[in-house]
């Protein structure tokens, strides 16, 4: 089943919403802390839905989910208000690590105030199910609510799981998000996993890579209906997470939807084949997003967007690009986008 | 325009189960299991790390085992989902060890297992050393689907669900529609955790675990006892249950999932998510009312606030159905609960008959209603598990008795 995509937006390291992600695509990203973090992502929009009193003791990652959702539905014309009245409302949010900044400040309570004296509050922000919680509380959406952490592959993963929902019945529309952050500890460990990459001589393109762009943080959510619904910013035509023992480096046979054409763009994310990169059509944006495990659904809001080349390039020809993402173990996430706009 | 309100989930078919299995504190197999379920025996245990805290758990004896590839540094819930999942399949009659299935999907509901959960690495880092990198190389190698994809050689789909205490329910539901969609022919669905220091400390921290035994819905009881442990069921398309000749050990009937929208912690007072999705569940199991339930696996963690909310569910909805509460015999085992309840279900369907709930004494009159307490039989073929969670998540699956 096709899956339109009604509402749409994206915040990060970059800036917010897809035009200043399209303008990343032409100047990579820096990195913005001494540690060599990306930017944090600007969440102070918030305040232009909801009243500060009611954000006070929300952690950043909560504030993330919470502002992309709100952005999503006012991309497709609806007020939470309107949301709650449909009454058939799913919130699925997918997280690479999940809310890492409560998670850390559970520890740290613990070490500053000793196990007896830890913090209540940080730990319960860090289960992982809180942020999408807080969301569907948030809004007074009181309907299925799942949140997938799987690394890299979270994305495709939480797709097939909207899709699901959406296929059987279950509701009608879909709130998907993908969020992750980076606090500092996160910079630091992979500083070390860097360092040891570098003594045993490894540098790939993979999430340890020395090659990678700086470690980003952001969110994408998107409004997704059922195919007989309209989908204004357009439709995810097909979604797969497969593990393939045996695959060719040609796009169109990296993956089995049937309806895939050799021009049609593919983008690129995760643990990028070296070979990959130069193949037509293969288009690899992380430099405008940063390295972060929901890679795969930036990529996604380019494909919505018709970005089919890096800013400059031509212009697509077809109106369908297919986003993979390489994930640990040979798993390969897979979502193929018609956009609206061809 | 206003979209389309679809009521309810129509009407679903059936998925068989073809396998389980089940490790825990109260065994290290199903059959185990089921027997100390049914002698009420309860194994507590002193945490097996340093704490201030005075709460016991429910550990595991299975120390050591492998998950299959010893040079990968597996987490501990890996290794408990591996043995699980061995189980499930074996019952099915299949092995870990045969050629990898065409098309063999993993739905893996864990709470600690997709946690950033490397206190030691993370206390010697912030005091200026330089630890080892072991904790974050297990972390980055034990997202619990992923891994078990790896381990048995699987094409997927993948799925790690952390939808904290009704995670393991959730991977079921989830892919139950899997195979009734055709995303593959065989999944194995259920839930992992190992118990962890920092899941103690933060439900410690949250005054929520008992001094004692925990003791669910009876008068005296004092909060949860964590413990730690995995389950799974073997789902398999009716196409495959023909060709092999398997018999369905029982069904997933219909499964139903709703947030209460309400508190981050604490349950809704009158149980309005968990009321939705019994009606999800229900519409998707063909089930007019309660009349058709032959019993109810209730969460039942023995926390104030959760079993008063099922308590006053139960009452408003289902007075006469009777039901069961197995954490004293298991502990609160976290996104491995609801899929080891969902299995005890199973085994209790097909036994005809529900042992008493471990750990319950004597009623509490704010709940007005008592779980089993001496062997019950079972009357009819369908059973509902239920799940509530962290966030105000209710899950519920209505589970069907096997073929004969």
């Amino acid at each position: 089943m096709n899956v339109t995509v009604q509402g749409m937006a994206c915040f990060g390291s970059f800036g917010n919403g897809s035009a200043a992600l399209r303008t990343a695509l032409a100047s990579p990203l820096q990195a913005a802390h001494p540690d060599g973090r990306a930017a944090t992502a600007d969440v102070s929009l918030l305040k232009d839905f909801l009243p500060a009193r009611s954000l006070r003791q929300m952690d950043h990652f909560t504030r993330m989910a919470l502002l992309g959702a709100l952005l999503a539905l006012d991309d497709a014309g609806l007020s939470p208000g309107e949301a709650v009245a449909d009454g058939q409302f799913g919130i699925v949010l997918a997280t690479g690590y999940g809310p890492a900044t409560p998670t850390f400040s559970f520890l740290d309570s613990m070490l500053e105030h000793g196990e007896l004296l830890a913090s209540p509050l940080a730990f319960s922000h860090s289960v992982h199910n809180i942020p999408a919680a807080s969301v569907a509380m948030k809004l007074g959406l009181a309907g299925p609510c799942a949140t997938v952490c799987q690394f890299e592959s979270s994305v495709a993963a939480g797709l097939t799981t909207a899709r699901s929902w959406l296929a059987e019945g279950r509701v009608s529309r879909i709130l998907f998000g993908a969020v992750d952050e980076c606090p500092p500890f996160l910079a630091l460990a992979r500083q070390r996993l860097l360092e040891r990459a570098k003594d045993r001589g490894r540098t790939g393109t993979g999430a340890g890579s020395l090659s990678q762009p700086p470690l980003a943080e952001g969110a994408v959510f998107l409004l997704l209906g059922r195919q007989d619904t309209p989908g204004r910013r357009g439709a995810l035509e097909h979604i797969a997470l497969t593990r393939e023992r045996e695959t060719t480096l040609r796009p169109a046979a990296l993956f089995r939807s049937g309806s895939e054409r050799d021009d049609q763009p593919v983008f690129v994310s995760g643990r990028i084949p070296r070979d990959c990169l130069s193949l037509p059509g293969v288009v690899a944006a992380t430099a405008a997003y940063g390295n972060l495990p929901i890679a795969q659904a930036f990529d996604i809001v380019l494909a919505l967007d018709g970005c089919a080349q890096p800013a400059g390039g031509a212009a697509d020809v077809s109106n369908t690009a297919h986003c993979l993402c390489f994930c640990p173990g040979g798993v390969l996430g897979v979502v193929s986008v018609a956009s609206s706009t061809a | 325009m206003k979209p389309t309100k679809p009521d309810l989930p129509p009407l679903a078919a059936p998925v068989g189960v073809i396998g389980l299995g089940a490790v825990s504190a109260a065994g290290n197999c199903l059959a185990d299991t089921l027997d100390t379920l049914e002698q009420g025996r309860i194994r507590l245990s002193p945490p097996p790390f340093a704490t201030a805290h005075p709460f016991p758990v429910f550990l595991c004896s299975l120390a050591e085992q492998t998950a299959g590839d010893d040079s990968i540094p597996f987490s501990r819930t890996v290794r408990l989902a591996v043995q699980a999942a061995r189980e499930a399949l074996n019952d099915a009659g299949l092995s870990a060890d045969d050629p990898p299935e065409p098309r063999l999907g993993i739905a893996v509901g864990t709470s600690v297992g997709a946690s950033l959960d490397f206190y030691d690495f993370y206390t010697e880092t912030v005091r200026g050393l330089q630890p080892a990198l072991d904790e974050i190389d297990t972390y980055l190698a034990s997202n619990p689907a992923l891994a078990l994809g790896r381990l048995l050689n699987c094409r997927g789909p993948f799925l790690t669900v952390t939808n904290a205490c009704s995670s393991g329910t959730d991977a079921v539901g989830m892919a139950a529609e899997w195979i009734r969609s055709g995303l593959c022919d065989l999944a194995l669905a259920g839930g992992a955790d190992a118990l962890s220091s920092i899941t103690y400390a933060g439900f410690s921290s949250l005054r929520l675990p008992s001094p004692n035994a925990c003791r669910p819905f009876d008068a005296s009881r004092d909060g949860l006892s964590l413990g730690e442990g995995a389950g799974f069921l073997l789902l398999a398309s009716d196409e495959i249950r023909r060709e092999r000749m398997i018999r369905a050990k029982g069904f997933v009937l219909g499964y139903g999932t709703a947030t209460d929208a309400y508190h981050v912690t604490a349950p809704h007072p009158d149980g309005a998510g968990l009321d939705a999705a019994t009606r999800q569940a229900f519409s998707q199991a063909g089930l007019a009312g309660w009349d058709d339930v032959a019993f109810i696996n209730a969460h039942g963690t023995a926390t104030q606030a959760n079993d008063a909310a099922e308590g006053v569910f139960f009452k408003r909805h289902c007075p006469d159905v009777p039901f069961i509460a197995t954490k004293g015999a298991t502990g609160h085992t976290l996104g491995a609960a609801g899929a080891l309840e969902a299995i005890f279900t199973l085994a209790h369907l097909k036994a005809r008959r529900l042992p008493a709930s471990p750990g319950f004494r004597d009623p509490d009159p704010r709940i007005g209603l008592a779980p089993t307490r001496e062997p019950t039989p079972v009357r009819g073929r369908a059973a509902v598990s239920q799940s509530l969670a962290f966030g105000g998540n209710n899950s519920v699956l209505v589970l069907g008795m096997g073929e004969a």
